[in-house]
């Protein structure tokens, strides 16, 4: 007991929170104790505090791997608000002057994130093996799982990486696998033993609907009229860029009462930081975005989220969804789906894999270098340039071709028979995993096309149970918007005209107590 | 528009001599000796780099867009040359007025401005949040060079931060008078204050009606200019002079071809510098005419007689083109091309002036 207040005292100390959220104290019970634990918390609850606490307490480093480089990039930002600073992120946008200069300092950091194509780097690696490192996260660990929704090969080289920092406490943290998933994480990573701390994942606040309709136009048309009749923050999700960009432009002439904006990963840093911090001060009411948002934003008054486009997988919408109603309220998830969305993810999952042609193709043009005596080039742009593939083609080869001892660094060593043994695996891997993409496709479709109660069916392949909705269920139980009233944001709208009036207000001058 | 102003005024200077794509490389601020020899002697030093993050897909589109309206047209002989036609001149000519192109000095500021204005968003950010005693805001730059520098003013302004603001907001205020109001407009847009994000390059563009690119390039030339402005009166701006006091104006030599400079001042030749670095004599003769460009002292004679000097400068008086293979058949045998573009490396400036198809 005594030594459960001094964890809430450092909460408070370090983060200024005063009460842990579900899961969290156990989580971080165990690691204190040396335990490796398996932590499944849902989007939203706080997954990153369970690292974030430890790494202050524990002598020596916090290693955290996470395969998105703006989420990290975002973490560092927030715990440097916090006046946490003693924290990196390491990624291979890095300028290399100021990687040099973090490498030969890594022992003066408590948490250090790092991308699991980076942690494959001698050079860090050698420099990591000389510091002590006292925790091992692993955070999105289902990617970890052939059968999780964002399989990562990277990962599958983690259990290596922990024998040879020689066994740190591990933890592998996710908010969206499946129990088949979870096994494949134990399994990975060889730890029968570790401690499973697992929660469910339901959201009792939030109200599911699916709308079907004509087409675009009707979704236009639905949207427009929510928007007007609400003032609260909305999230609106796309499947394109340019799908993102074209509604929020379209919206805005409809709704020009409301600040519109799009978010997308093809956008410059500066950019994204101000849209997102704009969305999070209240400055923006909507954003249309693709999935690249969200990610470790702590905004807890979005009210609705609404799906344009409908995702691949019932672990992106669950994780999506989660962004709603982070501080208990009643809050709403709407799915529009009109018949021609159909065809949209078919050509989506055909560009995360290559096809059997471009197999060829790249088999041939690799056998080439090696004959011309040529490495394959150091940019992964020039790569998929040659091999006319896309970035996550590339990714998904690349560890194939390192796998069946295809190429080495930049170096490619050719043996025909193990040459052709080795593209019948993978072109029987490429059929394997399109199977799988299309049955996690067909769960999503089949959610969508659901009769009978939409909360029971999200959860039933990650939970037996699920809490009773605070307020309305779901559109097959009977939903109605007149029956939702979400509290109005406060609209504040700066009148300034001229950029006279507008630098003014931006630098403060003419506020009461200027003289300061 | 004003991507397409810039494109066009390039191909009148450079009149068909290059590729379109040199345009680009241009453009893009590309660090090799040809981009930067051929800023020189076509006078397009103020565009050089002036877009760094242009594609070449958004390049291709919008000289495409530029033949399909006759503005541009393919060179006969080679149709990745393209010249301006009568009509693009007129375009050029009506549209003057609403191109600053004059804002710009890319190859002096493009690196200056950049820094200055990263400088000034964070600690605009940082002081008005002090001001109000919000310590927990999430910054727009995130650079340690400009951070580092934001901290080393905040910590003397801290306290008086108010006093500061009014520093910035009264030469800011001067400053923006050198501007359209929809310039000044969009600059305070851009910056960020206490609780107040500035607008992303999409919002201006929407708010303001115009391209993305066009706010990008618009933003840039604003800033050189800014940079020009304020070095030519340090007294009236003597906050943002201090900005920029130590940014020095780009000095556009590639770093391996100070490696070569340093090895040629120590009496190395070219041969033998080539075998030391384990480069192709070449790529050192790149490096030779570079340092040709920027060193005032460089010993010309040592490569090129005052005679073949004469020979060259008489060529490209009289071919009226700095094309090297045009000015190789007006000239004897033995003077090489590596001899060629030294003259002109060292002769950008005399031949300019005279030189009224520039």
């Amino acid at each position: 007991m005594h030594k459960q207040n001094i964890l809430e005292n450092k909460l408070k100390k370090h983060f200024n929170y005063t009460f842990f959220r579900v899961g969290q104290k156990e989580i971080i019970s165990d690691i204190m104790q040396g335990k490796d634990v398996l932590g499944i918390l849902p989007t939203g609850s706080g997954k990153s505090i369970c690292y974030q606490l430890p790494a202050m307490l524990l002598e020596g480093v916090t290693i955290v791997v996470s395969p998105l480089i703006s989420l990290m990039i975002d973490q560092v930002k927030q715990l440097k608000a916090i006046n946490y600073k003693s924290v990196v992120a390491l990624n291979s946008f890095m300028d290399p002057m100021e990687r040099r200069r973090v490498y030969r300092q890594l022992h003066t950091y408590k948490l250090i994130y790092v991308s699991p194509e980076l942690l494959q780097h001698e050079t860090l690696l050698k420099a990591l093996e000389k510091i002590k490192i006292s925790l091992f996260v692993i955070d999105e660990a289902h990617c970890i799982s052939q059968w999780g929704h964002e399989f990562r090969p990277d990962y599958l080289k983690l259990d290596a990486t922990i024998e040879r920092f020689n066994y740190p406490t591990t933890l592998a943290l996710s908010a969206t696998a499946t129990k088949h998933v979870q096994t494949d994480i134990i399994n990975a990573l060889h730890k029968p033993h570790i401690s499973k701390q697992i929660y469910p994942m339901d959201r009792a606040n939030i109200a599911f609907n699916v709308q079907e309709v004509q087409d675009d136009q009707e979704k236009i048309r639905t949207i427009t009229n929510l928007l007007k009749q609400y003032q609260v923050p909305v999230l609106i999700y796309f499947s394109s860029r340019k799908m993102a960009e074209n509604v929020a432009v379209l919206l805005s002439e409809k709704v020009p009462e409301k600040r519109i904006a799009f978010y997308h990963g093809g956008m410059e840093q500066m950019d994204r930081i101000a849209i997102q911090q704009q969305f999070m001060n209240d400055q923006l009411d909507i954003i249309c975005c693709t999935s690249a948002f969200g990610m470790g934003i702590n905004k807890n008054n979005i009210r609705l989220i609404i799906h344009y486009h409908f995702p691949l997988q019932i672990e992106s919408f669950i994780q999506e969804i989660g962004r709603a109603g982070r501080d208990g309220r009643e809050s709403v998830s709407l799915l529009l789906m009109s018949p021609n969305d159909i065809h949209l993810p078919v050509q989506i999952i055909k560009n995360e894999l290559p096809s059997e042609n471009q197999l060829i193709f790249v088999f041939k043009q690799l056998a080439n270098l090696y004959h011309g005596e040529v490495r394959l080039p150091t940019q992964d742009k020039q790569i998929e340039n040659l091999f006319e593939i896309n970035e996550t083609q590339w990714r998904f080869l690349h560890y194939q071709f390192e796998k069946h001892d295809m190429i080495v660094q930049h170096k490619i060593f050719y043996q025909a028979e193990q040459w052709s043994e080795a593209y019948q695996k993978i072109k029987a891997l490429i059929k394997q995993r399109s199977i799988l993409k299309e049955q996690k496709l067909t769960e999503m479709l089949d959610w969508i096309q659901q009769k009978k109660c939409l909360r029971h069916h999200l959860y039933k392949n990650f939970q037996s149970n699920y809490t009773d909705p605070t307020a309305q269920c779901c559109s097959n139980c009977g939903f109605s918007w007149s029956a939702w009233q979400p509290e109005q944001t406060d609209i504040e709208r700066l009148n300034a005209t001229n950029w006279e009036e507008k630098l003014k207000h931006l630098l403060l001058i003419g506020e009461s107590n200027e003289s300061k | 528009m004003l991507l397409k102003g810039m494109i066009l005024t390039c191909s009148s200077h450079i009149q068909a001599e290059r590729t379109i794509s040199s345009i680009y490389h241009l453009l893009k601020g590309r660090k090799s000796i040809q981009t930067v020899q051929d800023a020189h002697i076509y006078q397009l030093e103020k565009f050089y780099g002036v877009y760094k993050s242009l594609s070449k897909k958004t390049f291709d589109q919008n000289v495409l867009e530029l033949e399909n309206k006759q503005f541009l047209q393919k060179n006969a002989s080679d149709d990745l040359q393209f010249k301006i036609t009568t009509a693009g001149k007129g375009w050029l000519n009506e549209h003057k007025d609403n191109l600053p192109l004059n804002y710009f000095n890319g190859l002096k500021y493009a690196d200056t401005a950049k820094c200055f204005f990263e400088r000034l968003i964070l600690l605009i950010q940082t002081i008005t949040n002090s001001r109000k005693n919000h310590y927990s805001f999430i910054p727009v730059i995130d650079k340690i060079a400009i951070e580092d520098w934001v901290r080393m003013i905040y910590r003397q302004a801290k306290g008086s931060e108010m006093q500061l603001l009014k520093k910035i907001y009264a030469e800011l205020y001067r400053l923006l008078q050198h501007f359209t109001a929809q310039e000044a407009n969009i600059f305070v847009d851009r910056l960020t204050g206490y609780k107040q994000y500035g607008m992303s390059l999409e919002q201006l563009a929407t708010s303001y009606k115009r391209e993305t690119s066009d706010i990008q390039l618009l933003l840039t030339g604003i800033l050189q200019a800014m940079v020009a402005i304020i070095q030519k009166d340090i007294k009236q701006y003597s906050f943002l002079s201090f900005t920029l006091k130590d940014l020095s104006p780009s000095n556009s030599i590639t770093n391996s071809a100070y490696a070569t400079f340093e090895l040629l001042n120590k009496g190395h030749t070219v041969e033998q510098i080539a075998h030391i670095r384990n480069l192709k004599g070449n790529t050192i003769q790149d490096h030779i005419v570079e340092i040709a460009l920027y060193d005032a002292t460089f010993p010309i004679h040592s490569y090129v007689s005052a005679q073949a000097q004469q020979e060259i400068i008489t060529a490209i008086q009289q071919t009226k083109s700095y094309k090297l293979k045009q000015i190789k058949q007006y000239i004897s045998e033995e003077i090489n091309y590596f001899q060629i573009r030294l003259v002109l490396a060292i002769n950008h400036n005399i031949l300019q002036a005279g030189d009224t198809n520039a």
